[in-house]
């Protein structure tokens, strides 16, 4: 579904991929786990066009969208989630998801959205009025999530979804991206959260210093000493 | 008491010109974090355009209406050609060219046309004036205000309902995340300009038809204190920049009124004090409120 083939991006004058290739399959989970400045968050504002490669192709369903800008990416289905939820912090939670559904001329579709969307999440329907900048930390990364399903996203790009989230919340997000791969969406998740990534993942890369220095399942990367010694916190 | 009512009336006349100019100012500002300075140079385009077509002995409608068009296409093509290359170069380099553009409209009315102040003319139905008890009060100041009101109410309904509106503030809200829902961020900055636009070319027009002439240097200082009122109401704020817009109008008369008549002459030092007072108490402005810069 995905295939992104010898990407490098460059920031100013920093190199921050330096040539990766990976692919995602359809109705996988995979996840790209490594540590900070690693280059994860910049893989995915590559591939929803925020960001233009300095080489390197990227292909969705067959089509090079390297250098499509954001608003077609989007509406050709790929929806990115970013880190830190970026929701719309003065506007309300009805206005947010408004919003993520955009580009959605058709009411029908858009309600039955919606109406899923609160099923997801019944937080949201109860604080709708509500300027979404008073939501609790975890209240928004659910409406950020929420936002992307919107517009009806066959890949999800998920950045950092549990970050500076308390734990029990954590786990309620790796519970929706289970549940949203279950009702069909492809999921590119990452994360430095690394054993709860991998353990809800099909497969997933390591990545280091712009690299990929490490492809494999879920499975086999959590059994993989330089992984458990690396990103696991040693042993488990 | 007839003089107090006279001074309000002028106050409020200016107010609505700051007003309307001032909100294209922060519209821009709220979206780019650009402080447009030539922005009040398109009241002055507005003025030479209806002037021109005037001139050419169209009616006062169609030409009133093509000078607008003619406003907003200044203003698209100032975003197009100026700002939008040098977006990357961050908010000090589109300041500088702003300054720029707006000297560069001036010269080119300059070389066009003359430096010099020549008379605006609207038919006469304009300068029809009203005598209530001592009060005069002009068609040219009625129509100020009620095309002030209407253009006020209209555009607070266009940010609020429409999906234009919507995708407006979604874009001074978070940019980055606006892009990501699938919103063209370029159609939406063209679309801030040109309301700005329409909004510079009525109140261009309408100062100009109530003190009969203009100059290619015109909109300069208008533009900086409605800029002035921007901050003042908080910038980014549509209604504080309406609110500004009049508090300065109706504190600039009154000042201008009332004082001695050897310090009148200072009004516009008078606005920029009042500019530095209210920063001083209220830095985000009257009715901002705290910008949580995007990241």
């Amino acid at each position: 579904m995905l295939k992104v083939q010898d990407l490098y991006v460059n920031y100013g004058s920093i190199v921050a991929l330096q040539g990766i290739s990976f692919e995602v399959h359809k109705g996988e989970i995979v996840s790209l786990v490594g540590a900070n400045g690693a280059g994860k968050s910049t893989t995915l504002k590559t591939i929803s066009g925020l960001l233009k490669p300095k080489s390197g192709k990227i292909f969705f369903k067959g089509k090079a969208i390297e250098n499509k800008k954001s608003y077609t990416i989007v509406q050709n289905g790929v929806v990115h989630v970013p880190e830190g939820r970026q929701i719309f912090s003065k506007m309300t939670v009805a206005e947010n998801l408004r919003l993520g559904g955009y580009n959605v001329k058709n009411k029908a579709i858009y309600d039955e959205r919606l109406e899923k969307s609160y099923e997801l999440f019944p937080k949201l329907k109860e604080r709708y009025k509500q300027s979404a900048g008073t939501l609790s930390g975890g209240e928004q990364q659910m409406l950020a999530i929420a936002r992307g399903l919107m517009s009806g996203p066959e890949l999800l790009l998920l950045d950092e979804p549990s970050l500076g989230l308390a734990p029990i919340v954590v786990q309620q997000v790796f519970e929706v991206v289970k549940e949203l791969k279950a009702s069909g969406i492809t999921i590119l998740l990452v994360e430095q959260n690394a054993y709860d990534a991998l353990k809800i993942s099909d497969r997933a890369y390591i990545m280091e210093t712009g690299k990929i220095v490490l492809s494999g399942t879920g499975e086999e990367l959590i059994g993989n000493k330089d992984v458990q010694n690396i990103y696991l916190g040693g042993d488990l | 008491m007839d003089f107090f009512i006279t001074q309000l009336i002028n106050g409020l006349k200016m107010g609505s010109i700051y007003a309307l100019v001032a909100i294209g100012y922060s519209m821009v500002y709220g979206i780019l974090r650009l402080v447009n300075f030539a922005h009040g140079d398109l009241m002055m385009i507005a003025t030479y355009g209806a002037w021109m077509l005037i001139s050419f002995k169209l009616p006062i409608g169609v030409s009133l209406g093509g000078a607008i068009v003619i406003t907003v296409i200044f203003a698209v093509l100032m975003e197009r050609l100026a700002y939008r290359p040098l977006r990357k170069g961050g908010s000090e380099t589109t300041l500088m060219a702003s300054l720029a553009v707006s000297t560069l409209l001036q010269n080119i009315a300059t070389l066009i046309f003359s430096p010099q102040n020549q008379a605006f003319k609207l038919p006469d139905f304009f300068s029809k004036t009203y005598s209530i008890k001592g009060v005069q009060l002009s068609m040219m100041n009625i129509i100020t205000f009620a095309v002030t009101i209407v253009l006020l109410v209209v555009i607070s309904l266009v940010i609020k309902k429409t999906r234009a509106g919507m995708a407006m503030r979604a874009c001074s809200d978070n940019m980055a995340a606006a892009q990501l829902m699938g919103i063209n961020v370029n159609n939406i900055i063209v679309f801030a300009f040109s309301i700005g636009g329409v909004l510079a070319a009525t109140a261009g027009i309408m100062y100009s038809g109530s003190y009969t002439s203009f100059s290619p240097d015109m909109g300069f200082m208008i533009g900086i204190k409605a800029f002035v009122a921007a901050v003042i109401g908080g910038i980014g704020s549509f209604g504080g920049a309406a609110l500004g817009g009049l508090v300065l109008g109706l504190l600039e008369m009154f000042f201008a009124g009332y004082l001695p008549s050897s310090v009148t002459s200072y009004r516009t030092a008078c606005v920029f004090l009042i500019l530095i007072v209210v920063l001083l108490l209220k830095p985000n402005g009257l009715f901002g409120k705290s910008d949580e810069r995007r990241s």
